[in-house]
């Protein structure tokens, strides 16, 4: 695996600034950036950060260094690499890329749905101009997801053409993206990272400028509630988990042909931070709307809690649900 | 009726998909050229998708390469073959029931696999 002459022959990344827009491109994804906004309301504003930095500090950034010296000296992917260590060990390699797989699995049909979307707004663009958030998101659901049609068992009934259609459309993007080996794929990186980062702060600089920001960067950064770090104690393991995800450990080994990662990884950090920024400030502005009607009723932000607190026990009704499919599945 | 659609907002515009679909188009809407905005925004997230989505078949492109029986393809023979496994696997979520799916496996991924990986 390791030998002088497969090390030479495999594909390069193009320079070190496509390495680090890859890099950065891969740890920027849906998941890390719609998970940590969610974490952070749940579990006391800012405090959440404490746990957070203390895994990227002692747990990410230690395993990922180690990732980035295992791939640079074997020069391979994950099989390899954990192979090279001690046959044995191949298996945790081979769990990594079979959870890589999973992931992308679904993860090119929600790209996909994104696709649906942005070709159904010229058809109806009336939906994003004419509504609340919750109106908005509840059409995404069933018209673009396709769930009107779902029964209350949440069986399959149908199938959704349309998505069909642009799921492969994603695939063969990402054909597109791969089959010309790596150099090009750092190519297409300059345009995939690139011009989302000018986007966002475009983006960024709308959303703060929104009444009622304030409310939603509060609610990100302003608030610390400590009490949760002592009495929510898997506020801790969430971190750690959130931490796995948005570094990307265990799933890039294949990637680390560089010692780039180092600039990569904070930068990535950094890039999702100001998007769960613009986004809290946009759901601040969202709150502002309804806190108006909601001031009278509401005194405390700790009575909003309660009230979402109810709300949850509907969404762990659902998860039962979801549960009792995955378990027809035998998973 | 404003109080319970109140907190099922607020509930909703903080946790999860619904921020990138929900809120966050809704407010870009209310820009001078507004639809144009909720365009941009799913083609942003388009591209953020997607360059996740070619890392992460490029991990499993890579191991494949390297492998026994992966020897003898070209590397466009291995990404052609994932990469229609992948659409066919995508079939399961393009149901009307796809979001539960997603949930589902995503729910396993990220707190089993991953965790149980590194304990």
């Amino acid at each position: 695996m390791g030998d002088q002459t497969e090390a030479t022959t495999r594909d390069r990344w193009g320079s070190k600034i496509a390495f680090i827009m890859a890099a950065v491109g891969f740890a920027v994804g849906f998941g890390n950036v719609w998970r940590f906004p969610s974490l952070a309301y749940e579990y006391g504003g800012g405090a959440f950060f404490i746990p957070y930095i203390m895994a990227l500090l002692f747990i990410g950034i230690p395993l990922v260094t180690l990732e980035v010296s295992l791939g640079q000296y074997h020069q391979t992917g994950d099989v390899g690499v954990f192979g090279s260590i001690h046959r044995r060990l191949k298996g945790v390699g081979l769990g990594s890329v079979i959870a890589a797989w999973v992931l992308v699995t679904y993860y090119a049909p929600l790209i996909a749905w994104v696709i649906n979307a942005f070709f159904d707004s010229f058809r109806n663009a009336a939906i994003w101009e004419d509504s609340t958030g919750s109106e908005a998101y509840a059409y995404f659901l069933e018209e673009i997801i396709g769930e009107k049609t779902l029964g209350a068992d949440f069986l399959p009934t149908r199938m959704v053409w349309a998505n069909v259609g642009y799921i492969a459309v994603t695939w063969f993007v990402v054909w597109l993206c791969l089959a010309w080996g790596i150099e090009a794929t750092g190519k297409v990186t300059y345009f995939t990272m690139g011009l989302p980062a000018i986007l966002i702060f475009v983006f960024l600089g709308r959303a703060v400028s929104l009444p009622g920001a304030s409310v939603g960067i509060n609610a990100y950064i302003g608030e610390w509630d400590m009490s949760v770090l002592v009495n929510q104690p898997e506020c801790w393991s969430r971190a750690v988990s959130q931490i796995f995800f948005s570094v990307g450990v265990t799933f890039v080994s294949h990637y680390l042909h560089s010692s780039c990662y180092v600039i990569a990884l904070p930068a990535a950090q950094i890039c999702t931070h100001i998007i769960i920024f613009l986004f809290f400030s946009s759901t601040g502005w969202c709150s502002h709307r309804f806190w108006e009607l909601l001031s009278k009723r509401w005194t405390s932000l700790s009575e909003l809690h309660h009230h979402i607190g109810m709300q949850q026990s509907l969404l762990v009704h659902r998860w039962i649900c979801c549960l009792r499919w995955a378990r027809i599945f035998g998973l | 009726m404003a109080y319970e659609e109140g907190v099922e907002l607020d509930q909703v515009a903080v946790s999860g998909p619904s921020l990138l679909f929900g809120a966050y188009p809704v407010v870009l809407a209310t820009l001078p050229g507004g639809i144009h905005w909720v365009r941009l925004l799913f083609f942003t997230l388009f591209l953020l998708g997607i360059d996740s989505a070619f890392a992460l078949t490029d991990a499993v492109v890579t191991v494949t390469a390297d492998s026994v029986p992966g020897a003898n393809l070209s590397r466009k023979q291995i990404v052609s073959g994932w990469c229609v496994l992948g659409f066919l696997t995508g079939l399961l979520y393009a149901t009307d029931a796809g979001f539960r799916f997603l949930d589902v496996f995503d729910f396993y991924i990220n707190f089993l696999v991953v965790s149980l990986q590194r304990i």
